[in-house]
């Protein structure tokens, strides 16, 4: 296994910059995961790894050699594709032991390591059929396997679980998290699944117009996120946000808008910003009898164990998650809290997080 | 209307839509294969003339006319050479344009020119081009000094095949490198790219995945290429007239030649028909060994009109 390195990459399509600077270095044995909408340039920058698109400018290095000119096959990575791309003639054996092939392994060596990783994913008795007769996770797992059967240093996947049912997803994201830890492996997966993002990796690298616009864990990423776009795209349901002016009272700061009046939170106090964006999770509220912020009902939408209500606060609608036991039918007034850790502040014109301790 | 009626009167639309078809075919294929069949066991030397019936005795004839077997052997060599001159080049062609370059859609447009270029104009061109005085070949070649004196390419009967194997493949190469190349079209790219991340080098990719994508349409074009070159007449009778002497006269010619110049219409008839039988053995056996690919290539033409 080994570490991987982008410095300062990026990729032109005629004049179009889809690569913006994008600077990750991933450790060895890290499962680092790109997540974005798509468009971002995440499967692009995978693929500049894996050296199927050049490199407009910048450097990628692998166990500390720069592979910027090697070809493909010399960089020792493997890669699962999104679509699995598996050989279409050729049987799943013959597929798994295909790229041992191309490094001119002996046949016995050969069989060997097949039947071992067929073992592995369970595909000992598909080895002889032909990537058609196989179900999309039998599939899935070929493709994995014949990842997997090299050994490489780093495995880059492509959105490998986005052609799976709902159900069966699941059930290989826990194959895979648990298959990488057991292997050591260092990965690089791209996702436009934010939640799969959240489980799988080590540490995240959200992307947006082609730039990485966070690189941090799940958690400091979930917590603080460092912009408007990251506090959106991570979490779900997706987290509110109500333009918010700030007053001064009495020597005491206030948000306000038409509808609801809070002070700012005791960490924020150094807050010099006429106008912020403020943003809350949906989970992070308190519903309360009276007192609180209060709100008309417009939608209720049932999750199982939760309920997501669309909430009417004066021009705006925010989202908030309630336990499904609590009795509420449309055209009702709710009243919440919002803790006041439980805010997020954003510059109002870059967007950016206003961070607590910042002296500018 | 019930579901039954619907199918009924779809399938009866159905038949009234190929039935200008089915009549047509009927006019000018199964009639005529017919009545050769009938003259052909006839004393019937131009067509009008009276005659005898006189059973096998043409096709016992022909069994033991030298120049007819030696004919057949000619249609033979002349299939094969075609066909692997053909396959090989347009393959080949195709491979290179698909590769991307600046002009491709205008070269993979108008490659296909000397396939709608008229045999008989072909012909004119070819033949004045081959000419040992003034033709551009001799001329040029001699100019440059490759050549001392004129190659005589159609009058030299040790030349003459190849040159007109050359002039017909001139003609189809072009048709069978965008069949090729359409087949190409429908090769999975991320194939390549996982063979590429694989570590495989150029021609282990051609082996592994070109190839075998590939093998359908050859396997289809192997059946009717052989069909049209066994029955390619034009080119040879404008260029040679089957000469010099007998060099290239394949069964075609050689049937043409008995019916209106020797005057034997019914012995050319038996010497077509059983040239016909002849190749209707080979795509049934043909069709019979590459059963598999034939399934797959139906898969694919189906696969790409979707």
């Amino acid at each position: 296994m080994a570490s991987v390195s982008l410095k300062n990459l990026n990729k032109f399509f005629g004049n179009t910059l889809v690569v913006n600077n994008v600077s990750v270095d991933i450790a060895d044995g890290e499962f680092l995961v790109f997540v974005g909408p798509s468009g971002c340039g995440k499967t692009t920058t995978l693929r500049m790894v894996a050296g199927l698109e050049s490199i407009s400018d910048g450097e990628i290095q692998i166990r500390d050699r720069t592979v910027n000119h090697l070809p493909p096959g010399a960089r020792d990575v493997a890669m699962v594709f999104q679509n699995y791309a598996l050989y279409s003639h050729m049987t799943v054996g013959k597929n798994l032991g295909f790229a041992l092939k191309a490094r001119r392994f002996d046949d016995d060596d050969i069989k060997k390591r097949v039947l071992r990783v067929a073992k592995m994913l369970d595909l000992e008795e598909m080895l002889d059929r032909k990537p058609r007769q196989l179900s999309g996770g039998q599939r899935q797992r070929v493709a994995l396997g014949r990842a997997i059967v090299r050994n490489p240093q780093v495995f880059l996947m492509d959105e490998p679980l986005s052609n799976l049912d709902a159900l069966l997803r699941l059930q290989t994201r826990k194959e895979l998290i648990e298959l990488t830890g057991e292997l050591k492996s260092t990965v690089i997966y791209v996702t436009h699944d934010q939640v799969e993002a959240m489980t799988m990796g080590h540490r995240l690298a959200v992307m947006n117009e082609g730039e990485v616009v966070q690189l941090d864990t799940p958690e400091n990423i979930y917590n603080q996120p460092s912009s408007r776009f990251v506090a959106e795209f991570i979490g779900s349901p997706p987290m509110n946000f109500l333009n918010m002016e700030i007053n001064e009272k009495n020597g005491k700061k206030f948000l306000k808008n038409d509808s609801l009046v809070l002070p700012v939170p005791d960490s924020m106090k150094k807050l010099c910003e006429n106008a912020v964006i403020m943003g809350f999770r949906p989970n992070e509220i308190e519903l309360v009898s009276q007192g609180g912020i209060s709100g008309t009902v417009s939608v209720v939408e049932s999750l199982g164990a939760e309920k997501l209500v669309y909430l009417k606060l004066g021009v705006n609608t925010i989202s908030i998650l309630v336990p499904s036991e609590e009795k509420i039918k449309s055209g009702e007034n709710l009243q919440f809290n919002l803790r006041p850790e439980a805010l997020h502040l954003f510059n109002y014109s870059n967007q950016r997080r206003i961070t607590s301790n910042r002296n500018d | 209307m019930t579901q039954n009626d619907f199918r009924n009167s779809e399938a009866r639309l159905g038949l009234y839509l190929i039935l200008p078809a089915v009549v047509l075919v009927i006019l000018v294929v199964i009639l005529p294969i017919i009545s050769g069949i009938q003259i052909s066991f006839t004393s019937q030397r131009v067509v009008g003339s009276e005659f005898e019936t006189v059973g096998l005795k043409n096709y016992l004839d022909l069994f033991g006319d030298k120049n007819f077997i030696a004919s057949l052997g000619r249609s033979a060599v002349w299939v094969i050479a075609n066909g692997l001159f053909q396959t090989i080049i347009s393959l080949l062609i195709a491979l290179l344009i698909n590769q991307p370059f600046r002009g491709q859609n205008f070269v993979r447009t108008w490659i296909l020119l000397p396939w709608a270029v008229p045999a008989a104009v072909t012909a004119i061109l070819w033949r004045w081009m081959f000419d040992a005085t003034s033709g551009i070949i001799n001329t040029s070649m001699m100019g440059l000094g490759v050549l001392e004196k004129p190659l005589l390419f159609l009058a030299n009967p040790e030349i003459a095949g190849i040159s007109l194997t050359f002039v017909n493949s001139w003609r189809y190469v072009p048709f069978l490198t965008i069949i090729f190349l359409a087949s190409l079209a429908s090769v999975p790219e991320e194939e390549y790219e996982a063979a590429k991340v694989d570590g495989a080098g150029m021609w282990l990719q051609f082996k592994s995945i070109t190839f075998p994508n590939l093998l359908p349409t050859l396997t289809v074009l192997g059946l009717v290429g052989t069909l049209w070159a066994s029955n390619v007449f034009d080119i040879i009778w404008m260029m040679t007239r089957g000469g010099p002497g007998v060099s290239t006269t394949t069964v075609p010619v050689l049937m043409y030649d008995t019916a209106f110049y020797g005057y034997n219409i019914s012995k050319a008839s038996a010497g077509a028909i059983i040239f016909l039988l002849l190749l209707i053995i080979f795509a049934i056996v043909f069709i019979f060994l590459n059963r598999k690919q034939f399934i797959l290539a139906n898969e694919t033409f189906k696969d790409l009109s979707k």
